[in-house]
């Protein structure tokens, strides 16, 4: 087993192409893309991204995220209470959906990134097939949860003053909007090739010095 | 324009590969005998081909801008509360989100739903279309590259998603009518899946070093 580091070798992240490169830095030849053997400071940057999700995590979830006004007064809800009353007035399956990506998907996201950088930074071994796996999964879900903005979006614009209700997006709005971007970028600067470094490195013949200087 | 066969034998070639996920080096036949080609140890989408790719990419993305248009033109859903009838659109609702003091949630929106897709397509169409015509649009490598980072942004089905919940959020309270936005809308997320399904970037790759 071989890896295209271990034989002086990157591919590009732009385009794909397996390109040699001597030096730590260089330029794709075919796009010109920035060339590394992994992305720059990608577990510091990720562990940023995510520390900064996580306490945006709690005004999302605290805060009001959409606030209904009527003749009888005004109503505030946070995505939990949003959640609790769809499902209170009958309609668990909308309830659930809502549920799933509003408070599920962003939280086992996080959960999950944390999971991987734990494991990485600790150069541990342990199940790197599965751990790629839910990187996939992790990139593959993280869009879903801007769903209940959409939500709010649509609400806000259709039910306005005008009629006898108003309905307006809350503070937790902003806060979830941002939350939705942090996670998705910070799954994007981790570099899961960190995953399966320690299990190539374990591989190598021992006194052999490839990459001394990392 | 006859398209070359690329999957002549004797043009079938042994290239070395990186696994983007894993780093794992391996030796890989291309053009590819399968549609997905997975990394021999992690099981990442190595590539992703299809002989006619860039041909059908050019068709549904076409297909999918006019949709888009028509999804942008009309009101998605409109409702009727005791005789008052409002309705909203794509453009619309961002607008409102606007000038309700939450820019910050009105930029996501917009760029999510409307500017990420709409450069999707019209880079697709500007890159592929001179492709197929066979010569090299200007600044391709720059715009492909662009196309590669926006990728991810572009969240339509989630939208599609957002306004259904929304539509039966408001079952409760008034009549609810469908616009010709939401029709569009719906015809138009198999298709942006299906464009993005069989494109992959790696192929215009291919193409535009075979015409350089």
């Amino acid at each position: 087993m071989t890896t295209a580091r271990q034989m002086r070798l990157a591919g590009c992240h732009d385009c794909g192409l397996l390109a040699r490169l001597p030096h730590e830095h260089g330029h794709c030849p075919r796009c010109g893309g920035a060339l590394h053997f992994r992305k720059p400071g990608s577990l510091a940057k990720t562990w940023a991204l995510l520390i900064a999700a996580m306490i945006l995590y709690i005004p999302a979830n605290t805060l009001p995220m959409m606030i209904t006004g009527s003749i009888v007064g005004t109503q505030s809800d946070t995505i939990l209470s949003g959640v609790v009353y769809l499902w209170t007035s009958g309609d668990w399956p909308i309830a659930a959906l809502v549920f799933f990506a509003s408070i599920m998907v962003p939280l086992l996201k996080m959960i999950a990134i944390l999971l991987l950088l734990i494991t990485c930074q600790r150069r541990s071994r342990w199940a790197p097939q599965q751990r790629t796996r839910l990187y996939r999964l992790v990139e593959f879900v993280g869009r879903w949860s801007m769903l209940d903005i959409y939500v709010v979006t649509i609400l806000a614009a259709l039910v306005q003053v005008q009629s006898l209700a108003s309905i307006a997006a809350g503070p937790a709005a902003v806060a979830f909007a941002i939350v939705v971007v942090l996670t998705m970028l910070s799954a994007m600067s981790f570099d899961p090739r960190l995953i399966w470094d320690p299990v190539d490195e374990e591989q190598e013949i021992p006194g052999e010095t490839h990459d001394a200087n990392h | 324009m006859p398209v070359p066969d690329d999957r002549d034998p004797v043009t079938q070639t042994q290239e070395l590969v990186a696994c983007h996920e894993c780093d794992q080096l391996q030796q890989l036949r291309y053009p590819p005998a399968s549609r997905i080609v997975r990394c021999c140890r992690c099981g990442a989408v190595v590539y992703r081909y299809h002989p006619d790719a860039l041909n059908r990419t050019l068709a549904l993305t076409t297909a999918s801008l006019l949709l888009f248009i028509v999804a942008n033109a009309f009101p998605i859903v409109a409702i009727d509360m005791q005789g008052n009838v409002l309705s909203t659109s794509m453009l619309g609702a961002i607008a409102h989100l606007w000038t309700t003091h939450v820019p910050v949630v009105a930029i996501m929106v917009a760029l999510t739903t409307l500017v990420v897709p709409t450069l999707t397509m019209l880079l697709l169409v500007y890159l592929l279309t001179p492709l197929q015509l066979g010569y090299r649009p200007p600044g391709a490598a720059e715009l492909l590259r662009l196309l590669h980072l926006s990728r991810p942004w572009g969240m339509i089905e989630v939208y599609l998603l957002g306004i259904l919940v929304s539509i039966v959020k408001l079952m409760a309270y008034a009549a609810v009518i469908p616009g010709p936005s939401l029709w569009a809308l719906m015809l138009l997320i198999p298709l942006m899946a299906a464009m993005m399904g069989t494109l992959h970037p790696d192929q215009i790759w291919r193409r535009l070093e075979q015409l350089s």
